[in-house]
């Protein structure tokens, strides 16, 4: 058991991120225990305690009484400082057990610019940074999450990777283990891989080989053993109504980042946008019933005596009950001057009175996501929204008192011309003009974001090669001067973690090498503005020898096998492909979730369905 | 209009959180004990607790002090056993009080003194620190210089200060050597006062250089208004 003295934490900013003791959190005797976790997201605590997956899996691994799971998060530098001064390893926040002590080590892999913090948390945990160094002793480290859909370029850190929802199968790893360890006599951590491996779900990177072709591009990742599967599906709970959730969630004692109750309305979305890798990820719907929910709200509620609620979902506005279940939890809760929110509207006047309903209180801006600046490319990327869908929504805004408006865009798109970039500028100007009309005053604020794309695995864009640095900073400029209008406010980020994304999300195992140099350079907290810094990205890739733009900038071939085909959504390739036929003629795809199935292929791959409580359905 | 004043502490567990974190989780505390609090009208609606006095992170405290205001008239040991079953670890309940429905004079105003008491790190020679706290005594004055982040136009710099310590101070320093601890009751007004990490520097800077300042484990064990508790001192404002 680690114990931190007051000059360790005296010395470092916000201590409470490293002293645990919270509200809900849950301590059990460590002697009583067959199994345990520690669950990380690997940022810092402010970030990590807002992560939805982690909170399910916490309260699921924890109800059973056999089964610990604790939490641990990325130390700021200033108390990672400290740390290694101190020679204190890293260690969990519940039992202050050291990380090297836990049976799993449990990474929730949200993007990859966090890779970095995870060889670093393994370095203070004193966990050999390779999965092929570690003794019988040590934990098996695990990773699940978003980034599962290509971990190739982590694959040499990791024991084995959860391909999709955990729910399910994290307790099934937690038996395997269970069973493994009252039967072994040998405690070698390859045998207790194979029995993972045997799990529908589970990726064992070491049980693989890839090969390269006479170009040095990716050829081919093949199981070594008979027994071991060549894909693996994600998988899925069928039933979010029976599944277990959250009932009591940690309340912590500093303000983190989402500091509020999130209640999941439904997993999925089937809108379709091309771009979109949680579209794809996350499918199919599957929707809870609204008396589960309403009951989950007032656990969670009761627990914990927060007053705020997130109905969070890809895209809450979709959800078939939702006028009713907004009007529901403000009955139920009327005492209690809770106040709900939702993360994402949609482009449509149906959302602003779902959010006129929402905000009685507070009146907080607008966002809405029209993605690209013209018809044409906004029919390429099958966003489904019109100029005219826009600017009705504004207009309804503005006639119940918004006067604040967030545009959020992309650049770099397939297809994209200097067209649509000023066609950003005049549809924010545009609104502007919008208001005017209405209200007859000058009084508005449109913000315009503008994100650089990364073509991800598994949308109909994974063959595209992305933007050039130059390229982005050309179009960011030319943006700038064609937006005049001083109520419209510009904002656009470096595009340089952008490239990187685009280099590591479509990389292959070779990446493991420059992503190890990149952390022993010391690169960490890439995903904040301030600590990032590509110059050390850029000499890693040197160093290694690897030319980046094979991984980003390189139009792909249809023909060519992918390196991360072997960890799956369900999806079927002739889908992708077709989907990106279609985007290229501008064909809009339909939603499947209220009309026909348009041929994904997942509900078939994965014997799912979609679920829906629309009236009548 | 009902409220309740209570007296809870803040303990080990709390000791790196702040007077702002400590407040929400009071809030949040009276939210799950169910009890019928009262909120401000108004687009942005907030529990009407008040505090008494702000706590620096790192101090703990035997007694912190907050006024409750409910909706609804309950008894008192109904309040009390509901609240006090739903404190976090490191909060508990020593009294609460119910304190009529008049307007009172703010808690914030009406405490004058706080009584601390400070464990020192180990300090290898122990009448050194007998030596320095007499030497600190006997100064006229003990200036120490204030270093906070800027903020607003002064955002991004380090703002200086100069204050005298012993304007400040309403005691002398008194040490237990046996213990290695000071005890020390400082001036609490509306003009400004001193945190005692600051005069543990001070005391560090001047004549104690091998004080480890930072492992100073500081607890604020009473708070008062004219000599009496917060408790006592429920003022009504005819």
């Amino acid at each position: 058991m680690i114990k931190l003295s007051p000059a360790v934490l005296q010395a470092v900013n916000k201590p409470a991120r490293y002293t645990g003791g919270e509200v809900n959190a849950v301590h059990k005797d460590r002697s009583k225990i067959a199994c345990s976790f520690a669950l990380s997201m690997p940022d810092v605590y402010e970030v990590g305690m807002s992560n939805l997956g982690l909170k399910i899996l916490y309260e699921i691994l924890n109800k059973r009484d056999d089964i610990a799971a604790e939490r641990v998060y990325t130390p700021w530098p200033d108390m990672e400082a400290k740390m290694r001064e101190n020679n204190i390893p890293l260690y969990a926040l519940e039992s202050f057990t050291e990380l090297a002590k836990f049976d799993f080590v449990g990474f929730s892999l949200q993007y990859e610019l966090i890779y970095t913090n995870i060889l670093n948390m393994l370095d203070l945990a004193g966990i050999p940074l390779l999965s092929e160094k570690r003794t019988n002793d040590m934990p098996f480290i695990i990773g699940g999450g978003p980034c599962v859909y290509n971990v190739e370029p982590i694959a040499d850190f990791f024991d084995f990777f959860i391909i999709g929802e955990g729910e399910e199968i994290i307790i099934e790893v937690a038996d395997a283990y269970i069973k493994w360890c009252s039967q072994t006599t040998t405690h070698d951590r390859k045998e207790f891989l194979q029995c993972a491996a045997a799990i529908n779900g589970i990726y064992v990177p070491s049980f693989y080989r890839e090969e390269y072709d006479e170009n040095g591009l990716f050829k081919d990742l093949t199981p070594i053993y008979d027994n071991i599967p060549a894909t693996i599906n994600k998988r899925v709970v069928k039933d979010m109504d029976t599944i277990p959730s959250i009932e009591k969630p940690i309340v912590p004692y500093i303000n983190i980042v989402h500091d509020r109750l999130m209640l999941e309305l439904f997993r999925g979305c089937s809108r379709g946008c091309r771009f979109c890798q949680a579209g794809i990820a996350y499918r199919p719907v599957r929707e809870r019933r609204k008396e589960t929910l309403r009951l989950l709200a007032k656990k969670m509620i009761d627990s914990t005596g927060y007053d705020e609620m997130s109905l969070t979902s890809l895209s809450s506005a979709d959800y078939s009950c939702l006028p009713a279940l907004i009007d529901e939890l403000g009955t139920d809760h009327a005492d209690e001057k809770m106040s709900f929110s939702l993360p994402s509207l949609r482009i449509d006047s149906f959302s602003i009175d779902i959010a006129r309903k929402l905000q009685t209180a507070r009146k907080s801006g607008l966002t809405f996501a029209p993605e690209a600046g013209t018809q044409r490319l906004r029919d390429v990327i099958n966003k489904g929204v019109t100029e005219a869908d826009l600017l009705k929504a504004c207009s309804a805004a503005f006639s119940h008192g918004w006067k604040t408006v967030k545009l959020y865009f992309m650049i770099g798109l397939p297809t994209e011309t200097d067209e649509d970039i000023k066609g950003i500028a005049s549809l924010a100007e545009k609104v502007v003009a919008l208001y005017k009309e209405i209200k007859g005053r000058r009084d508005i604020k449109v913000t315009v974001s503008v994100s650089c794309f990364v073509p991800k695995p598994f949308t109909p864009f994974q063959w595209f090669g992305q933007n050039s640095k130059a390229e982005f900073e050309r179009k960011q400029q030319l943006l700038k001067t064609h937006i005049k209008d001083r109520a419209i406010q510009f904002n656009y980020h470096d595009s340089s973690t952008s490239i990187l994304e685009g280099i590591i999300s479509r990389g292959d195992r070779r990446l493991s090498k420059v992503i190890y140099r990149a952390y022993k350079k010391g690169a960490k907290f890439d995903g904040w503005s301030e600590m990032f810094n590509f110059s050390i990205w850029q000499e890693a890739f040197a160093d290694e020898g690897i030319d980046t733009a094979v991984y980003n900038l390189r139009t792909r071939d249809f023909n060519e096998k992918l390196p991360w085909e072997h960890t799956t959504p369900g999806v079927s390739k002739q889908f992708l492909l077709n989907e990106w036929k279609k985007a290229l003629s501008q064909e809009l795809t339909s939603d499947c979730r209220r009309s026909s199935c348009t041929g994904c292929g997942i509900c078939q791959a994965l014997d799912a369905g979609v679920i829906d409580w629309e009236e009548g359905k | 209009m009902n409220i309740f004043r209570i007296e809870i502490t803040k303990e080990d567990p709390l000791r790196y959180i702040s007077h702002l974190d400590y407040a929400n989780l009071l809030q949040r505390a009276i939210r799950r004990a169910g009890l019928p609090a009262a909120y401000s009208e108004g687009f942005n609606p907030h529990m009407k607790v008040s505090f008494a006095s702000a706590l620096a992170v790192g101090v703990t405290a035997d007694g912190e002090y907050a006024d409750i205001e409910l909706t609804k008239n309950i008894c008192q040991p109904d309040f009390f056993d509901r609240l006090k079953n739903v404190l976090p670890d490191g909060m508990q309940l020593i009294s609460a009080k119910q304190i009529g429905d008049g307007r009172h004079q703010s808690m914030n105003a009406l405490a004058d003194a706080a009584f601390y008491e400070i464990k020192l790190p180990d300090i290898a020679d122990s009448s050194e620190l007998q030596i320095a706290v007499d030497k600190f005594n006997t100064a006229p004055s003990i200036i120490f210089m204030r270093e906070k982040l800027g903020k607003g136009a002064k955002k991004g710099h380090i703002v200086k200060k100069e204050i005298n310590i012993k304007d400040f101070l309403l005691s002398e320093l008194n040490c237990d050597n046996e213990e290695n601890t000071i005890t020390v009751t400082i001036k609490v007004s509306p003009l400004g006062s001193i945190k005692p990490a600051e005069m543990i520097r001070a005391l560090q800077e001047n004549y104690l250089p091998s004080l480890d300042s930072n492992s100073a484990l500081i607890n604020r064990k009473t708070l008062s208004a004219n000599g009496k508790s917060l408790m006592e001192f429920c003022q009504t404002i005819s």
